[in-house]
């Protein structure tokens, strides 16, 4: 009972970080999937199967928040990189104003304090 | 792409088939280039890697992408494809839910116009092995299973349109016997008693009433009898409803009793 309601209640969280972490490591450079799942990976317990990424990234594309544009790769064959589009930019400002809101507010429950 | 073993590219092509079928029922993303990257992906984890790639090293890939079911958000999975899921993987009572109510259609489709209608006569059906009777009874176990697996009856929440149609369909007939059976057999049998309709109609109206006070004394002592026949419409059914349904029964005795009387003494009497 209280590992599947802990099962259910990390789903909820992970898919809306998930999506602020991609917005905000498109942000700080142009970067390409597999680099992506790759950094992302290393966040414990945010990426249950790496090929969700790929939907998400799909998706925000669709939605006109990221664009894409092809570059060659000196490793191989030329790789698909990702950067964020203004009405993305203007999101993720949003997203993260929203983000540390909820924390400090959260933290302050936490700690018994007044908020 | 790199080359792969024949079984790790039977793998493979299992792999990004299923990727696809999932994908394309998603209506927010581009299927097609979400497959294109999950090929780079897997391409850029095979690197270093020596060939011909082997099942093992692909598996390790695999399962680190995860199950393209996974990947797709419930909320963007067209309504189908959940009732497709949900029958294939669960949860447990819906997946209960969709069979009872495919077979409850099942058995319309089988018996064909003429008898859609005909609500009483669904114990017949049952009893006589009709198709429409074997899939009916079947639905009607497949619901009352789905009950059993939802524990919590605040927790029936969509499923109910799924089950209570084939639930209904069994128990109001079954009510209908229950309850009128003297009335049912007075309008079958409608040659009754020597004296005249009048006084059969009283007298079965009698009877239904000794009926009911029998069954409100079954009820009064096993109020849990009636909760599990008309299971969740008779969840809330308590001895105080147990002891109204007698009440009543003693009123119909009285009326059914008394208005027999008059008849029959206005029947008999000399003119």
């Amino acid at each position: 009972m209280s590992n599947s309601f802990f099962d259910n209640w990390t789903n909820q969280l992970r898919k809306g970080v998930l999506e602020l972490c991609i917005l905000n490591d498109i942000r700080n450079r142009k970067m390409y999937g597999y680099e992506i799942v790759r950094r992302l990976r290393k966040i414990e317990g945010l990426i249950i199967s790496e090929g969700t990424i790929y939907p998400i990234l799909s998706r925000l594309k669709r939605q006109g928040l990221v664009k894409t544009y092809m570059q060659e790769s000196p490793e191989g064959p030329p790789r698909k990189y990702y950067k964020l589009t203004q009405e993305g930019e203007d999101m993720i400002g949003r997203m993260n104003t929203y983000w540390q809101a909820i924390t400090n507010q959260t933290d302050s429950i936490k700690k018994g304090e007044k908020i | 792409m790199k080359n792969l073993t024949d079984t790790a590219q039977n793998r493979l092509d299992k792999y990004l088939s299923q990727a696809r079928a999932s994908l394309h029922t998603c209506t927010g993303v581009d299927a097609d280039e979400v497959e294109s990257d999950i090929r780079a992906h897997i391409e850029t984890e095979l690197e270093g890697i020596d060939e011909p790639v082997s099942l093992n090293n692909l598996e390790a890939v695999l399962d680190r992408l995860g199950s393209p079911t996974q990947w797709v958000p419930v909320e963007e999975i067209s309504w189908w494809r959940k009732i497709i899921l949900r029958l294939r993987t669960g949860p447990e009572d819906w997946r209960l839910a969709y069979i009872a109510f495919g077979l409850f259609i099942v058995s319309f489709l089988v018996a064909g116009p003429p008898t859609w209608f005909a609500i009483v006569v669904s114990p017949i059906l049952i009893l006589t092995g009709t198709a429409q009777g074997i899939l009916l009874l079947a639905s009607f176990c497949v619901s009352r299973a789905a009950l059993v697996v939802i524990a919590n009856r605040d927790e029936l929440g969509g499923q109910k349109w799924l089950i209570y149609p084939p639930l209904l369909y069994i128990y109001i007939p079954v009510a209908i016997v229950m309850f009128g059976w003297p009335t049912l057999l007075y309008k079958i049998n409608n040659s009754v008693t020597e004296q005249g309709p009048e006084l059969g109609e009283g007298l079965s109206v009698a009877v239904m009433g000794l009926g009911w006070i029998v069954l409100g004394l079954a009820f009064c002592i096993w109020p849990s009898l009636l909760r599990t026949i008309f299971r969740p419409f008779a969840d809330k059914f308590k001895r105080k409803e147990a002891v109204m349904l007698m009440v009543i029964g003693l009123v119909l005795i009285i009326l059914g009793v008394g208005g027999s009387v008059l008849i029959y003494f206005e029947q008999t009497q000399v003119p």
